[in-house]
């Protein structure tokens, strides 16, 4: 299951990918840094911010990027291979926790950080702020990095995975709705299956336009309003700890589930879907309600794309194409799946030696400073952009702090969209390594200025709910997230795939057999860790 | 001394005197400047009768060079393997009737007509990316594969020797090789160096076989730094007796173009070239057959964001100017037509965008008009011509690049003046160089305030005055633009 903070791969590459071989390369040259990273797949490190900042340094960088759609595969590959770049990245969660980190560690493939990190008070005070870290220390020792997603912290513990709609279908059909479409985009259950139904209606006929499909690690959605944990472990009833995937709670979001394949509601074929293949149906027009990771990158991606196919599609005509629906549950309540605060981890080679680690440790200190995440922002002081004291009088295109703000110089804004184009400055991407920089998204001109207030007005109502009590985060309890039994290390992440296909093949069987179903997701493997689980916390 | 302000001159940063001297020579015979014009994939996407349009604009921008690639795909057909694993006894024809070949004769004979040097090549091996749906498996040896140089020689052959099209100079054996790309979307997947070297090798060897001995064969077509800085010091060191053309594409940064750190970048790749091949700069040259900005690239669509702008213009001129003095004699721009181009994914065909114009029928008519880098390449293309000397000159401020011309036969010339600044620089320019000109002086002055254009849609001066190129002239460029001066209206 990978619910991450996905940047879709382009399939043409700019530039050579040479540095891509090179950092496979043997030969490791105390001067030259090799990193692989998921996010540096339009960025071949060649332009001129790198180049100061191999000056600065007195290093020079090989970079080379993982696609999206194997990145475990690539990852894992290299591990097998031992021939890993000094610095990559991995997607690190609980379930696949001791197949990458604790294996690395223990196999003896990625290098502990230094024990003592004052040296580098920026790298500190952004590790010392993840709030599962003292999980990921083996005798003491960390082996990685998490990539934080706000090194400024107060970061929401929900993630943006939900609905994104045609409100202009539901506009369209509104004479076939029983309610005026929402203004606010707030559907109460009974409203949201109405819609369904009329969108299946209207629009399913061709028999390739669905009116609710999920991105494919998150089939099926509408399980989420009546389960009480996003993966595998739950409390029961007993106080101990049970399957999530046959609670009563679980069964009867399985039913409705269910009951929408069966009415082709959910008609999309999910079970033969490759990942990213519902997000093409969706920007192809295919797709009334769909399910997905909206995070900033993934929701400005399926806009653009939109836009790709029509270019002269307007902001408000897109906005209706891709309206954040507010979905109320049979409770009444909104229900999202709790999140981390970093995702993915960023690992040494244990072939470098401490001083190249210290020099990666350096740059990363550096980037994460006030002047070097302005560089990686913004550019280069005096050419880029200019710091304008805010007492000054005069103008500037962001606020940086209460002091001063930021003129933009040598950005240039396309003709038509007016929106800066990508200057390519590769510390904005080797910034990447250690955080997301979700504390600097409303002060980069290269956040989309039409897609960002929407996802922010839907953060917003949704952290009000939260304080308002109308907002169930679904989260798997930490003291069983992180448990780090034998049998639960080795299987967990197995188990959740093989639960998953069970639901899926309970869908769609014709002949589907619930009593199978769930033998499959509480006996066997199931037993034996859960019985593991409930002994190490002593029920 | 006649004064020409394009601007504020008041404001202006002075420079001083700037003198094109003798002693300054950047190219003793400049091979000239084009564009790439590329076989339109389907004019069934394009403006109807927008044909002459396009011959239109191409008049106007007067190309010395141009690349047209093409696919073999398109024409290879009835093939067969006759039951056996072994590609020597592979057979298969040719459909040289098909809508691409007339597509690709139409650019080939305009051409032909107008004595434009042209490289012809094939974008990709033939075959299907997703090796599962790929009948003929030439995709893992690449060009290697002994039937692909058979294919590209009876290509050659049918255009040249049949079609008479000797205006194809030079041959290009797929597409920036360096790139890799994705395992099943990308032909070259599989293409390392040593494939695409065999490759080249067959290619010659097959062009001498049918007498196109004439015919070379583009030495590299890789892009960016770090794929050149791989390919050309092998190619320089193991097929210098081969290649003449040490062809590349540079994808340049905004920044690496305003400070001016692209023209140390492309000189140090040329004199690391040079070193392995001493005929490099004079039987030999290194030509961009595909230039453009790396900044407003978006990789998704393959679309260039900047090219509406009027900056797109300037920098290109200085990109141009930069290449020049770092070695390079010859520059085609990427490229001319957005309809010639498509990304094919999932939703369909979506075009690339990079052109100086555009004749989709979908199109917007705010993006089928020639665009102010169209204008800003007619100024150049015009100035440098082929076999002209160009020169540099010293003592310029921060920010200035300039690049002076002057025809074979000295009676026309004149210079390019870049400002890369965010104030207005003005100077005192001559060329040492004694011409017969003309006695006028035609000035044009390309930024968004300045740019003029005639009736007709074509750039036109914004100066005529009395003047020789051996007299001291007064210029004001403005900040981010640049002025043309020129004994000929261009």
């Amino acid at each position: 299951m990978k619910k991450v903070l996905l940047i879709i791969l382009a399939l043409s590459i700019v530039i050579s990918c040479a540095a891509g071989f090179a950092a496979c390369s043997s030969k490791d040259d105390e001067n030259v840094i090799t990193i692989r990273n998921l996010y540096f797949n339009d960025w071949d490190g060649s332009d001129d911010y790198t180049k100061m900042l191999e000056e600065k340094f007195g290093i020079s960088f090989k970079v080379s990027s993982y696609s999206w759609s194997d990145w475990s595969e690539q990852v894992s590959g290299s591990v097998n291979a031992r021939k890993l770049p000094n610095v990559f990245q991995d997607d690190v969660d609980s379930y696949n926790f001791a197949n990458t980190y604790r294996f690395y560690a223990e196999d003896g493939d990625v290098k502990a950080l230094p024990d003592d990190l004052s040296k580098w008070p920026n790298v500190k005070a952004l590790i010392d702020g993840i709030s599962d870290i003292e999980h990921f220390k083996i005798d003491g020792k960390l082996y990685g990095i998490p990539v934080a997603k706000n090194i400024k912290g107060g970061s929401e513990d929900f993630a943006p995975f939900t609905y994104v709609y045609r409100r202009d279908w539901a506009l369209e059909l509104q004479s076939k709705l029983s309610f005026p479409v929402p203004a606010d985009d707030v559907y109460t259950w009974a409203q949201f299956n109405e819609l369904l139904n009329v969108f299946y209606q209207e629009k399913c006929g061709s028999g390739n336009v669905y009116a609710l499909a999920d991105v494919e690690w998150g089939f099926p959605s509408v399980i989420n309003f009546y389960k009480d944990a996003p993966h595998c472990f739950v409390y029961g009833a007993n106080g101990k700890v049970v399957s999530n995937y046959a609670t009563d709670k679980y069964l009867q979001g399985l039913a409705v589930a269910k009951d929408l394949v069966d009415r082709q509601i959910y008609g999309y074929p999910q079970y033969e879907s490759n990942e990213g293949d519902a997000n093409k149906a969706y920007y192809g027009g295919r797709i009334g309600v769909f399910y997905e990771n909206l995070s900033l990158t993934n929701y400005t991606t399926l806009r653009k794309q939109i836009k790709n196919i029509n270019p002269k599609l307007s902001t408000e005509q897109i906005n209706n194409m891709t309206a954040i629906m507010k979905v109320q549950g049979p409770d009444g309540k909104y229900t999202l799946e709790g999140q981390e605060d970093w995702f993915s981890m960023t690992f040494f080679s244990a072939k470098i030696s401490d001083a190249k680690m210290e020099k990666i440790l350096d740059i990363m200190d550096y980037l994460l400073s006030e002047e070097g995440t302005l560089f990686g922002l913004y550019g280069e002081e005096g050419y880029d952009y200019e710091k304008v004291r805010l007492d000054s009088g005069k103008a500037y295109d962001y606020k940086w702090n209460d002091t001063y703000g930021i003129k933009l110089l040598s950005w240039t804004k396309e003709t038509g969209t007016g929106n800066y184009v990508n200057p390519f400055n590769g510390a904005r991407y080797l910034r990447y390594t250690c955080t997301l920089g979700y504390d600097i998204i409303d002060k980069d001109p290269l956040t989309d200025a039409t897609a960002y207030p929407i996802l922010k007005a839907w953060t917003d109502f949704m952290q009000a709910q939260e304080t308002a009590g109308q907002l169930r985060v679904l989260r798997e309890p930490a003291e069983v997230k992180w448990l780090a039994t034998e049998k639960k290390s080795l299987y967990a992440g197995g188990m959740l795939e093989d639960a998953n296909a069970s639901v899926e093949t309970y869908l769609y069987s014709e002949k589907s057999d619930l009593e199978k179903y769930k033998k499959e997701v509480t006996t066997g493997t199931w037993t034996t860790i859960l019985d593991e689980i409930n002994a190490a916390l002593g029920k | 001394m006649a004064f020409v302000t394009a601007c504020s001159g008041k404001d202006a940063e002075y420079t001083g005197e700037v003198i094109f001297s003798k002693d300054r020579v950047v190219s003793l015979s400049f091979d000239g400047l084009g564009v790439e014009w590329g076989t339109y994939e389907d004019t069934n996407k394009t403006v109807k009768g927008s044909w002459n349009r396009v011959l239109s604009a191409v008049d106007r921008l007067n190309p010395a060079l141009v690349r047209c690639m093409t696919n073999l795909d398109w024409f290879v057909v009835d093939f067969d393997k006759h039951g056996t694993e072994d590609v020597e006894d592979d057979t298969w024809g040719y459909n040289f009737n098909n809508k691409q070949m007339v597509n690709a004769c139409d650019v080939l004979d305009y051409c032909q007509e107008n004595d434009v040097r042209v490289a012809f090549g094939v974008w990709n091996v033939i075959g299907n990316a997703d090796q599962k749906k790929d009948i003929y498996g030439m995709i893992p040896n690449a060009s290697a594969d002994p039937r692909w140089a058979k294919m590209c020689a009876d290509l050659m052959e049918y255009l040249i020797k049949v079609k008479g099209y000797t205006c194809i100079s030079w041959f290009v054996n797929t597409n920036e090789p360096n790139i890799t790309g994705n395992e099943g979307s990308s032909k070259n997947y599989y293409n390392t160096y040593e494939k695409w070297e065999q490759g080249v090798k067959n290619i010659r060897k097959a062009f001498d076989a049918i007498d196109l001995k004439y015919l070379d064969i583009i030495g590299g077509d890789t892009t960016g730094i770090a794929g050149c800085e791989v390919y050309l010091p092998k190619i320089a060191s193991k097929l210098s007796n081969v290649v003449n053309n040490y062809g590349i594409h540079m994808y340049i940064t905004q920044m690496a173009i305003e400070k001016g750190t692209y023209k140390d970048t492309i000189r140090s790749l040329y004199n690391t070239t040079r070193k392995k091949d001493s005929d490099l700069g004079k039987t030999k040259q290194m030509y961009i057959w595909e230039s453009g900005l790396l900044t407003g690239k978006n990789d998704t669509t393959d679309c260039q964001a900047l090219i509406r702008n009027y900056e797109y213009g300037y920098l290109m001129a200085d990109y141009t100017i930069q290449s020049i003095l770092g070695g390079v004699n010859g520059v085609v721009y990427w490229d001319l037509d957005d309809a010639m181009h498509f990304m094919y994914g999932a939703t369909g065909a979506t075009a690339k965008e990079w052109g100086m114009f555009s004749t989709l029928a979908s199109a917007s008519p705010a993006m089928q008009e020639y665009r102010p880098w169209y204008h800003s390449s007619v100024l150049l293309t015009n100035l440098f011509r082929p076999g002209n000397v160009l020169y540099d000159a010293g003592g310029l401020s921060q920010g200035m690049r300039v690049l002076a011309t002057v025809s074979e036969d000295r009676t026309k010339g004149g210079y390019c003046v870049v400002n890369s600044t965010t104030r207005p620089i003005t100077g005192e320019f001559v060329i040492e160089e004694s011409l017969k000109d003309s006695g006028k002086l035609y000035i044009y002055v390309y930024n968004e305030a300045n740019l003029k254009l005639g009736e007709d849609g074509f750039v036109v001066p914004n100066y005529v005055v009395d003047g020789n190129l051996n007299k001291k002239t007064s210029i004001t460029v403005p900040a981010k633009g640049f002025v043309v001066v020129s004994s000929e209206r261009l």
